[in-house]
């Protein structure tokens, strides 16, 4: 297992092997594991990477992710506005037009119904990558056909994290209120952390909140 | 551990259950642990919830996505090039403006040059998002296309993969031929395979072939 300075290094080289971030200002420190990255990069699919990257080692049991979306250039928030508008309305997975768009100073919101939290996170998603955003504020509200029933939830959520891979004898506490999942509990890896909301991510819900703790193996 | 008929019937219901309904048409079958999805679905996407779906269960050692992308209505192939068009347009990490875009029958051509790896893979990701999009393929050219040691190469990656999380102890072998990384081995657990390829796709070669098999 690496030491925190280690994994700190291993990371600033990989960064600088990368295409996309070799040229990012990017501030890494490791506590006790746990890898904060701070700084700017150009573009918010640079910010993924990065968590990405950091997250692949060995000894990182979380990414605390605070790097800043700066846009090269300047670009008027009409023309941020249009970029976030084009993407979403050629998106597959997007109803067209159900979504308003309004950007100030590079900050854009997203307002109106959609029918699925799905939707609502890949418009956030997909308005990030859209040049000229620098960060976005989703007011998105999701359209339940359905009532939801906060006991089933938590129960299908239970039964799910029963199968699923290699959260074997984990304790994960799972509590819901109006549709609101809060996740509690230790796991031994970031990768159970992980594999845990992605089970989440199956079950239809409102937000989430993740405050398990990754203790190492 | 599950059974192949246990396993078929939990992805079978949890692709039901799925907000994403859109899935349903979606043909289930396992062997040996490994999930086979064919039929349709609309959106690209939504082929890769149907691997996350199958992939989240305990027991399910691979799977192979043979999932066809069918948008519900079919939208002219000129109007699917203008949203592709768009799309890359306002996209912040597309900077090249050479990016030529040609559809048939809903199939993406994207040719052009792009300085690198890193773009050429966005625009293509970028591509399949659209409505209307079946497929992509991706004749976009890297230039100035660095010569690369591929042998060094080789070796970073495979130091790479020596410092990744949960790969301790497992021998994966990396081969370069041409612009594409094959890797081969056996690993105990999907999120293993999962990871060496997230470890090499960082080091901007054109393709990954990844060829690691699951054996728990």
């Amino acid at each position: 297992m690496p030491t925190d300075t280690e994994l700190a290094k291993l990371i600033k080289h990989a960064n600088f092997r990368d295409e996309g971030l070799s040229s990012q200002p990017i501030g890494i420190s490791v506590s006790k594991g746990i890898v904060t990255l701070n700084g700017s990069v150009q573009t918010y699919r640079r910010k993924l990477v990065a968590h990405e990257i950091a997250s692949s080692f060995e000894g990182c049991r979380d990414v605390i992710n605070e790097l800043i979306v700066e846009p090269p250039g300047s670009i008027s928030d009409e023309e941020t506005a249009n970029n976030v508008r084009a993407v979403l309305d050629a998106h597959a997975d997007i109803t067209k037009e159900t979504i308003a768009v309004s950007a100030t100073a590079g900050i854009v919101s997203l307002n109106g119904n959609v029918g699925s939290q799905w939707e609502r996170l890949i418009a956030e998603d997909v308005a990030r990558s859209a040049r000229g955003v620098k960060d976005v504020q989703n007011f998105l509200f999701v359209d339940l056909p359905t009532k939801m029933e906060d006991k089933k939830l938590k129960q299908d959520i239970e039964a799910a994290l029963t199968h699923a891979r290699g959260l074997k004898n984990r304790n994960i506490n799972v509590a819901v209120s109006e549709g609101a999942i809060v996740l509690s509990g230790e796991v031994l890896s970031l990768t159970q952390k992980e594999m845990v909301e992605r089970v989440i991510h199956q079950f239809r819900f409102r937000e989430v909140r993740n405050d398990i703790v990754v203790t190492g193996e | 551990m599950l059974t192949d008929e246990n396993l078929a019937e939990l992805v079978k219901i949890a692709i039901k259950r799925n907000e994403r309904a859109y899935l349903q048409p979606i043909d289930v079958s396992v062997d040996d642990g490994i999930v086979t999805f064919t039929g349709t679905v609309r959106s690209h996407r939504l082929k890769e919830v149907a691997y996350e779906i199958a992939s989240l269960f305990e027991g399910c050692r691979d799977v192979a996505n043979k999932l066809v992308i069918d948008p519900a209505a079919p939208i002219p192939d000129m109007e699917v090039a203008k949203n592709v068009v768009s799309s890359l347009n306002a996209s912040a990490d597309i900077e090249s403006d050479a990016i030529n875009v040609e559809v048939t029958n809903g199939v993406m051509s994207l040719n052009g040059v792009v300085s690198t790896q890193w773009e050429r893979h966005v625009a293509e990701d970028v591509a399949r998002s659209v409505r209307g999009v079946r497929d992509v393929e991706n004749l976009i050219v890297v230039n100035p296309m660095a010569e690369i040691d591929r042998e060094v190469l080789a070796l970073e990656i495979k130091a790479a993969l020596g410092h990744a999380r949960d790969l301790r102890g497992v021998n994966i072998e990396v081969k370069i031929s041409g612009n594409t990384v094959v890797l081969l081995g056996i690993v105990y657990d999907l999120s293993q395979k999962e990871t060496a390829e997230r470890v090499v796709s960082r080091f901007g070669l054109q393709d990954i072939r990844n060829e690691i098999i699951v054996r728990p």
